[in-house]
């Protein structure tokens, strides 16, 4: 009964597998699929080259997974395409001449569904299935017409962090304050347990961890299936980006602490210690130890 | 020239928020406060207006907001801390506007203040996301209705008569990117704090006023705006059930039981 709609999902030039399948996953079930990639380049042209296979293959639909950079790209796409935005949604549908989407708002405290008739821009955060493999092998494109801003510089970050990207991952370990300038324990957890490391803006600030890792209003928005908060307070900026989080595990020393309130499970003592030894049995239990 | 700097009033994020009947958010005007994300958009403003002002090239910031009457604290802050104007598009068909129709009003309001002035706004700067909806598009979208250059999320601005340069985080590294002006750009929080109003602004800002606008003042007719106009609509929402109280457990051993009990071991690569 629904008009199938055509959808294009773009990843960028470095989109992990997983992510990719999630993305593959939302849209299932709404149309014929085209998977394409872009390579580095602005924003701008990124959002050119992906209006032009939307506008090549006759699609309805663009599907991108969400990131702030993501996002500047998807409001450019949408634009030219005369499209409506559906941004930050984990789940879609089709429901007639619609597409519907499924979202949490307000820092994860409400569920809300979001429709939109017409052209679509979609930015999505599909939660990623471990080891998922995308359908398809994207078509990679050329870079279309840019803004007139240029590149001038791009750095990366050392030691690429390894394990699954924090926007995506189903498990996030994150640490705060209480790690007191040591991380070791809470990257110990987060690749026992196979999931991305988090960290709140005063230790990225502190420059114990790099900004990628930073969980928040300006650092990613995460909806893991658990998230574990060690040594961090739980402040109002914190929340904000993970609060939509299935199961929240707080370790903290202070019992008070605001992460207690909206912790579905809490440990009260030193988060390293409990950290360093839940690593340990985390990989007993799983066969992992060694 | 001239810097436009966009503001918004939203409700405080530590308040008790909720969406209202349509879906869009209730807003409490005792709750309201300045999106803080706005405060280093408004600082980043003055800064560039200091920045050409020293390079020769002086420069007035002028500050718009979109909302309902409350809405017009945003700029009166603004102006508090030495923007030279204060523009509200005020008007009842703008409710339930999406992040596409609040970008075409914005957009409209710029080019009907570029007109009366004469001359474009050399540097359009936005907070990158506002604490009630948490988009982010809005500043790429203007900026695409305008057709001109954006730059998102920077930390940092450089700004010369001619191009600003900016870095930004991104989800590997980092960017150094460079727009020629007329240009957008939103600002991270971390970019730089607000300044502290002094006598002479204060003053300044008592004198100054609001100029108030609305959609047909702007050039909008009523069907291009609000949840008419908007591609996007709220279906249902409903407030997520609150958490039960935390179970509190004695140490690693027991939390890893209880994560394992629930199937929580495996869910991770
Ligand atoms: C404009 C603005 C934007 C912001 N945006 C963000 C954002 O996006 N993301 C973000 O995270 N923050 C953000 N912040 C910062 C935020 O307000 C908090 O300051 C920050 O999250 C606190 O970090 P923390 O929890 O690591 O530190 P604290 O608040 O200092 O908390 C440390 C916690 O560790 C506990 N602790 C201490 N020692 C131990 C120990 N040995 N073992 C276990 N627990 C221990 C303490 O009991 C305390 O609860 C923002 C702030 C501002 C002003």
């Amino acid at each position: 009964m629904s008009a199938q709609r055509v959808v294009v999902i773009s990843v960028g030039p470095y989109t992990p597998d997983d992510a990719l399948a999630g993305l593959e996953t939302m849209a299932a079930g709404i149309g014929a699929v085209h998977t394409v990639r872009v390579p580095a380049g602005s924003s701008a042209q990124k959002a050119a080259a992906m209006v032009a296979a939307v506008r090549k293959v006759g699609a309805d639909t663009l599907i991108l997974a969400s990131t702030l950079i993501a996002k500047e790209v998807a409001a450019l796409a949408a634009h030219a395409l005369g499209a409506g935005l559906l941004i930050d949604v984990h789940t879609l549908h089709a429901e007639g001449e619609s597409l519907v989407a499924e979202k949490r708002e307000l820092g994860g405290t409400w569920d809300a569904t979001c429709a939109v008739t017409g052209p679509a821009v979609v930015l999505g955060k599909p939660l990623t299935t471990p080891g998922a493999q995308p359908l398809s092998e994207p078509t990679l494109l050329e870079l279309g017409e840019g803004d007139g801003v240029e590149v001038l510089e791009v750095t990366a970050h050392d030691g690429a962090a390894a394990g699954p990207a924090l926007g995506e991952a189903a498990v996030v370990v994150a640490g705060g304050r209480g790690l007191e300038g040591d991380l070791t324990p809470v990257r110990d957890l987060a690749d026992a347990l196979g999931g991305a490391v988090g960290a709140t803006r005063d230790i990225v600030e502190e420059g114990w961890i790099g900004h990628e890792t930073m969980v928040g209003q300006t650092g990613t928005m995460i909806e893991p299936r658990l998230y574990i908060g060690a040594g961090l307070s739980g402040a109002p900026h914190h929340r904000l980006g993970m609060q939509a989080a299935e199961v929240i595990v707080a370790i903290n020393t202070d019992p008070e602490a605001p992460i207690m309130e909206i912790a579905d499970l809490a440990v009260v003592g030193d988060a390293a210690d409990v950290l360093t030894e839940a690593a340990r049995l985390v990989r007993e239990r799983r066969g992992t130890a060694g | 020239m001239r810097i436009l700097v966009l503001v918004k009033q939203v409700p405080d994020i530590t308040s008790d928020r909720g969406l209202g009947a349509e879906g869009t958010l209730v807003r409490e005007s005792s709750q309201a406060v300045l999106n803080e994300l706005d405060e280093g958009a408004i600082e980043s403003a003055l800064r560039a207006a200091d920045a050409l002002g020293a390079a020769g090239t002086p420069a007035e910031v002028t500050a718009l907001t979109m909302g309902p009457a409350g809405a017009v604290a945003a700029v009166k802050k603004a102006l508090q801390v030495g923007a030279g104007a204060a523009v509200h598009v005020s008007d009842d068909s703008l409710a339930g506007s999406d992040a596409v129709v609040t970008a075409r009003v914005l957009a409209a309001a710029a080019r009907h203040l570029e007109e009366a002035n004469g001359e474009p706004f050399a540097l359009v700067v936005a907070g990158m996301s506002a604490l009630d909806g948490l988009g982010s598009v809005v500043p790429a979208l203007l900026a695409a209705e305008l057709g001109r250059p954006i730059i998102s999320c920077a930390t940092s601005l450089e700004v010369t008569p001619e191009t600003v340069t900016a870095t930004r985080e991104t989800p590997t590294g980092s960017e150094r990117l460079r727009a020629p002006l007329p240009a957008v750009v939103s600002v991270s929080d971390t970019i730089a704090a607000l300044r502290v109003p002094n006598f002479t602004t204060m003053m300044a800002a008592r004198k100054a006023g609001v100029t108030t606008l609305t959609a047909a003042d702007v050039g909008l007719a009523a069907h291009e705006v609000g949840a008419a106009g908007s591609p996007t609509r709220i279906t249902a929402h409903a407030p997520r059930p609150p958490r039960p109280p935390a179970q509190v457990l004695d140490g690693a051993g027991a939390l890893v039981d209880a994560l394992a009990e629930r199937g929580l071991l495996e869910v991770g690569a």
